[in-house]
């Protein structure tokens, strides 16, 4: 569904993912995981269209979507949740919502619809419809993010760091949504510093490290490979 | 009595007009983080652009210092203001491609020179196509003075007034309402973020220079009868507006209208005084405000995102 071949993103002189090749077939829940600033974020991004790419090719259904503006991405069905959760504050929780459907021209009653069916997902989004999004709590915030990405009706949604900043038990509460949502056939492309969590749940993972993919395998595989464990789960090989 | 009254409605019809012009620079200012310090030399167009209809519709000639009031008479007025906020609209389409795509979001000044610059060179066009003396536009309602509890008010201030209040809770009503209000408010949170909600933010920023230079043309027509259309007339009223802008807070549209009427009574009031005074007190009031509320006063303190 997803392909990119030697990705290079920067941030003007420097180079922030170097070379990076990913797949993401469709149905699939995959996990990139990696330390603070090894590139997880820019790699979505350029996914997005927020970055340009300097260089490589990101195909999405057999189509290059490499220099497409993001406004076109998000029509092709790619759906970013981005990191920080980036709601907007000054609007109402529905009205979030209905801007994640914006480019889909729907009837109202065909957007009241959807919106119900975000509720149904996220039940505590419905206590607080006219609300204005920053008086939301974090958790609740990143519920209403990935809410918005979903009202786009995305084939493949990109999710940045969705544990950032929330307290474990809404982390929980964030993971089941997102198992959930694999369930129901949508493909999943998720950043996690939290490698641990994103791994139990992933079909497939990739570790990015100072911009570069170095290793990648299964979920489990990498969720018992040493290295990984020494490096991102903070278990050493004796504690194991 | 009826000299507070007076001054107080022609403070509001002159405020008006600056909130319409306010309104259009935090439309693009919220949009864009650009300005367009070209709006005086739009005001203007606006009002010769008004001009030149009403003698088009009417088939009439003008005389090198006035418009015959004829001129001005039955559809012909509105259907002169919409046609010069529909020119002007297609030239803030312009100034927007030429003068401040190429460098918005880039960091830096330069869409302030290049603005600026668009605005010299329209006004040496304008001075080429119409001249350079002021020109006495009719209004529409004739110009007897109405007494309204003793005072005399000119009937073009009602008028004025009463569209640009109709323009602005219009507009309101559409910013927060209406779809593409909200998908304009989300650009103005965050253009990135916007885009990932299918946006099509260029579109937007588009938009945002078409309508806030159509409120400065029409409210160039407006004020025509009023001040005279003048190729020179611009400045001041742009400057005006901007102060009014920063008055209640470029960030806030809804400040802005607020900052324009309270400056045009603000200024009406002072005239009333002493008029050599007026500028004096306005400027110096916008120095204080500034001093202590930094954001305007509607205006929020812009908060540090950690």
């Amino acid at each position: 569904m997803l392909k990119l071949k030697d990705v290079n993103l920067a941030y003007g002189p420097i180079a922030a993912v170097r070379k990076a090749s990913i797949d993401v077939e469709a149905g699939e829940v995959v996990a990139i995981v990696g330390g603070n600033g090894a590139g997880k974020s820019t790699l979505l991004k350029g996914i997005a269209g927020l970055m340009p790419v300097s260089s490589g090719q990101i195909i999405f259904d057999g189509e290059e979507i490499s220099r497409l503006a993001p406004h076109k991405r998000v029509a092709r069905g790619i759906a970013l949740s981005p990191e920080g959760r980036q709601v907007f504050p000054d609007q109402t929780v529905y009205d979030n919502l209905t801007l994640g459907a914006y480019f889909r021209r729907l009837s109202n009653d065909a957007l009241d619809a959807e919106v119900e069916e975000q509720f149904k997902l996220f039940p505590r989004l419905r206590e607080r419809r006219d609300q204005l999004a920053v008086t939301l709590s974090g958790g609740e915030q990143q519920m209403l993010a990935i809410a918005r990405a979903l009202m786009g009706k995305p084939r493949l949604l990109l999710l940045d760091e969705p544990s950032l900043g929330l307290a474990p038990k809404v982390i929980q509460e964030i993971f089941g949504i997102i198992v959930s949502l694999r369930k129901s056939g949508i493909t999943i492309l998720l950043v996690e510093q939290m490698a641990n969590m994103a791994l139990a749940i992933a079909d497939r993972a990739y570790v990015l490290e100072t911009g570069s993919v170095i290793l990648s395998g299964t979920g489990q595989q990498l969720l018992h490979d040493p290295k990984v464990r020494a490096a991102y789960l903070g278990i050493s090989h004796n504690a194991a | 009595m009826d000299v507070y009254l007076q001054t107080l409605l022609s403070g509001l019809a002159i405020g008006g007009v600056y909130a319409l012009i306010a309104l259009g620079f935090s439309i693009t200012f919220t949009t864009t983080k650009t300005l367009n310090f070209a709006q005086g030399e739009f005001i203007a167009f606006g009002a010769f652009i008004g001009v030149t209809m009403l003698l088009l519709f009417s088939g009439l000639a003008s005389t090198t210092t006035a418009v015959p009031s004829e001129a001005a008479s039955a559809w012909r007025y509105p259907a002169a203001v919409i046609a010069a906020g529909a020119v002007a609209g297609l030239m803030g389409v312009l100034i927007f491609l030429l003068a401040v795509r190429p460098f918005a979001g880039k960091g830096g000044m330069n869409w302030v020179m290049s603005t600026l610059g668009f605005g010299v060179m329209l006004q040496s066009i304008g001075l080429a196509v119409w001249g350079p003396a002021p020109v006495m536009v009719p209004s529409p309602l004739g110009d007897d003075v109405l007494r309204i509890a003793g005072a005399g008010v000119r009937p073009q201030e009602l008028l004025v007034l009463a569209c640009a209040i109709l323009i602005m809770v219009a507009l309101d009503l559409v910013m927060r309402r209406s779809r593409i209000g909200k998908a304009m408010m989300a650009v103005a949170h965050s253009p990135q973020i916007a885009s990932l909600m299918g946006i099509n933010v260029g579109l937007i920023m588009i938009g945002a220079f078409a309508l806030s230079s159509g409120l400065a043309g029409v409210a160039g027509v407006l004020i025509a009868p009023i001040a005279s259309a003048s190729l020179f007339m611009g400045i001041g009223f742009a400057l005006k507006a901007f102060s009014a802008a920063i008055i209640g807070g470029l960030n806030n549209p809804r400040g802005c209208i607020y900052g324009g009427f309270i400056l045009g009574v603000l200024e009406s009031a002072v005239g009333l005084w002493q008029a050599q005074w007026r500028e004096i007190v306005v400027f110096g009031l916008i120095i204080l405000v500034l001093a202590f509320r930094p954001a305007g006063l509607f205006g929020q303190a812009a908060v540090d995102k950690v």
